[in-house]
């Protein structure tokens, strides 16, 4: 009987090790299937083309996840290009629209942690997105794509790293952030459009005597106020982005920044009313045109947009006009060759199926559908299609012919850290920190962004 | 037979129903979940893990990470002492309110269940709502409280809320208060209830008043349900994160910048290493603090 009881014993031991090396087992090749899950998409990435698109084409539906921040997914591609797209090739495309301050974190993570959806939007420059989003490891070679012959070269430039093309910008890069003006305000009070920092002072002070607010800014999506600072990049002497890209001068050592940085400061404090920091970029067209705030950073478009947001509003397109930033005086045109581009994850499950969408994006019969429906896109940067330039950019353009390029576009760390130099910026309004203070901060990222990769010029 | 101990050497437990060999399964699944993943951030944190850089080119840099963290030119001594000061303050102010709630809703008053759920309910929505509710109720131009303050002539105490720095660190506590007491209610609310009656039929007897009462029989009688509670608030405000983010994002500048979103903000930028080396000081305080915790509130459970 005791024998018996002991065997039993026995045998529900042996039955318990067993169970627990195969629980151990299983779960060890379940990460073994993970990784070779994550291999075997990489490898079709690169090389197995047919393959992978017969598997595809077989399949049923197939849904590709785009993501990206509010703003950047235009109406006239979600609800009809997207929907078309579907139509033709039955493949479904979801929008997955993040907040803009949220947007950076949550796709670095993504990026980080190699869980992404299929294609991401992110902003394109050849010194930013090898820091940025680390391509060569994260996203989808699109060299070999029909459209990229049909890209404008400096757009095309903007999305490669080491001679390989990553993205797709569906951009208006001929877009510049100006100072957006209402006409209507400025012509009944005398006003004229602003040529040097003491100029917009004094149109921002009488204004202000009006009773109403001369600047709208939006401090809480964090990316609008840092307009100022980057774009005005413009007005340094050009041979400063070599400088600081090559480490020999930092950005806390040239004191027009640092005028800059007081200048901003000035016009949140002073003319931008009690609720700066606490306003969204998306309210802007709203206020401007009800005539609560005469002015504000903004595309030049941006007339066109109030006129299709609000088309009974108090004011509408004709109503506004552009000009540069006065910031430090500057008369120069800020041109930024970079802008929100698609990338497709590396790691997605549906890769052909997402080159088919940016194929279908770049068809120049679909990218005259943007142009002809979406008022901030007037140009796109690919041949074959007509552009839609407004009486607002034409203006502009005859006006003011010097261009430059803007920082984040010249110098390398900056637009990575366009979020936390935002941060700093708040630090600054709020009196946390001094104008110097905010530019060693950001030179200070830099340097840690520069070792963190091994660039030469920072050992 | 002879009995075999493989895991435990105290005799009270009674092997003979449960041999060690059940903890196996347990034990294998905890390591590999907890156990391995922690030790490996602690370990990488002494490594210059970046996200530009393959993992296989990893280096060790010894205790480089935990240097920058305590060089003075970095804030990160200012995160943590933020991060102190939320869980004090939240967890004195939770403790107060809810005690004094719990007091109130154990009494035998009209609609006693709905006063009950009413004050539970902030506690189960969900934190992102929260966040989204409170950024417009505290909203410096549209929100209910500025409007409000307008509305009775006091127009001199409105407030851009989230976005002074004097204001905006005290908002975000008062917001994660609102939504913690009604938690922390429902476990007074049970400690009250198991409070025999006698006690207090007897004080009254003596001729106590309501506040002896409270003092001589509610308060001694509740030390323990009170550790307790202490010990869950400090936990959870030591590791507060998401009801920052979702208000302030750390601002205005870094204001409100706590331990939890200085590391969210370093892995999201990249910083791997240094985001490691964060976690692994926020670990060793919060293994000290629960160790201490855990004995304080066994010894009490030993004294009742």
């Amino acid at each position: 009987m005791i024998q018996k009881r002991s065997m039993e014993a026995k045998m529900k031991k042996v039955l318990v090790v067993v169970l627990a090396v195969l629980l151990m087992m299983s779960s060890f090749l379940l990460a073994g299937c993970e990784t070779e899950k994550a291999t075997d998409t990489k490898e079709s990435a690169i090389t197995a083309k047919p393959a992978s698109s017969e598997k595809e084409e077989m399949k049923e539906d197939i849904t590709i996840t785009v993501m990206a921040p509010q703003d950047q997914i235009k109406p006239i591609e979600e609800e009809v290009i997207a929907k078309e797209f579907e139509a033709e090739t039955g493949i479904k495309v979801i929008f997955n629209i993040v907040p803009s301050d949220q947007y950076d974190n949550l796709l670095s993570t993504k990026l980080n942690s190699g869980q992404g959806v299929d294609i991401f939007l992110g902003q394109s420059g050849s010194l930013n997105i090898g820091p940025r989003f680390n391509p060569e490891k994260n996203c989808v070679d699109l060299s070999n794509e029909e459209w990229v012959s049909r890209v404008e070269p400096t757009s095309l430039a903007s999305t490669m790293l080491n001679g390989k093309v990553y993205g797709l910008q569906v951009w208006n890069v001929s877009q510049v952030w100006s100072v957006v003006y209402n006409k209507t305000i400025f012509n009944d009070l005398g006003l004229e459009v602003p040529t040097t920092y003491a100029e917009f002072i004094a149109v921002c002070d009488a204004i202000k005597a009006a009773g109403i607010t001369p600047m709208y800014e939006c401090v809480s999506d964090g990316w609008h106020h840092v307009l100022g600072f980057a774009e005005l990049g413009v007005a340094l002497d050009p041979s400063i982005y070599d400088k600081l890209n090559k480490n020999e001068v930092k950005l806390a050592e040239i004191p027009e920044l640092v005028t800059l940085l007081e200048q901003m400061n000035e016009v949140a404090q002073n003319y931008s009313g009690k609720n700066y920091l606490a306003n969204e970029f998306v309210n802007g067209t709203a206020e401007l045109s009800e005539g609560n705030y005469a002015m504000m950073i903004n595309r030049i478009t941006m007339a066109q947009e109030i006129e299709a947001a609000f088309p009974d509003g108090k004011y509408t397109a004709d109503d506004f006009g552009s000009f540069v930033i006065p910031y430090l005086d500057n008369q120069v045109v800020n041109i930024n060759p970079q802008g929100p581009t698609r990338f497709i994850f590396a790691t997605s499950e549906n890769i052909e199926a997402s080159k088919k969408y940016l194929e279908y994006l770049a068809r120049p019969e679909v990218l005259q559908q943007f142009i002809d429906n979406e008022p901030a896109f007037t140009a796109l940067p690919f041949e074959g299609v007509t552009f839609n330039q407004t009486e607002q950019q034409k203006e502009f353009f005859a006006t003011y012919t010097t261009t430059g390029t803007v920082l984040q576009a010249g110098v390398a760390y900056i637009d990575p850290q366009w979020m936390d130099i935002g941060k700093e910026l708040t630090a600054m309004y709020t009196g946390q920190k001094t104008p110097l203070e905010v530019l060693e901060s950001i030179d200070k990222s830099r340097a840690d962004q520069a070792e963190a990769i091994g660039d030469p010029y920072w050992d | 037979m002879k009995k075999k101990t493989i895991f435990y050497k105290n005799k009270t437990i009674d092997n003979k129903n449960y041999p060690g060999y059940f903890l196996i399964g347990a034990v294998v699944l905890y390591i590999m979940l907890y156990v391995l993943p922690g030790i490996s951030g602690v370990v990488l944190s002494f490594t210059d893990w970046h996200v530009a850089r393959d993992i296989s080119e990893l280096k060790f840099v010894g205790l480089d990470n935990f240097a920058k963290l305590f060089s003075p030119e970095e804030e990160y001594f200012k995160y943590l002492k933020n991060t102190f000061i939320f869980a004090g303050i939240t967890s004195v102010f939770k403790t107060i309110f809810a005690l004094l709630i719990a007091i109130l809703l154990v009494s035998n008053i009209r609609y006693r269940n709905f006063h009950r759920a009413a004050m539970f309910f902030p506690s189960i929505i969900s934190i992102l709502v929260t966040g989204l509710i409170f950024r417009s109720i505290l909203h410096p131009g549209k929100g209910i409280i500025n409007i409000f303050l307008s509305f009775i002539g006091l127009e001199s105490l409105t407030q851009d809320w989230l976005n002074n720095v004097t204001f905006a660190f005290p908002s975000v506590m008062a917001v994660d208060i609102w939504r913690g007491i009604g938690y922390i209610m429902v476990i007074y609310l049970a400690g009250l209830q198991s409070i025999p009656i006698e006690y207090y039929e007897a004080s009254s007897i003596d001729g106590a008043n309501s506040l002896q009462k409270f003092w001589h029989v509610t308060l001694p009688l509740l030390k323990p349900t009170i550790i307790v509670t202490s010990v869950l608030n400090l936990i959870y405000g030591l590791r507060v994160f998401d009801i920052v983010y979702v208000l302030t994002k750390g601002g205005p500048g870094d204001a409100t910048d706590v331990m939890y979103t200085a590391v969210f903000r370093e892995f999201s930028t990249g910083n791997f290493a240094l985001g490691s080396a964060l976690s692994s000081v926020m670990f060793i305080i919060l293994v000290v603090f629960g160790f201490f915790s855990v004995k304080l509130i066994t010894k009490r459970e030993v004294a009742y």
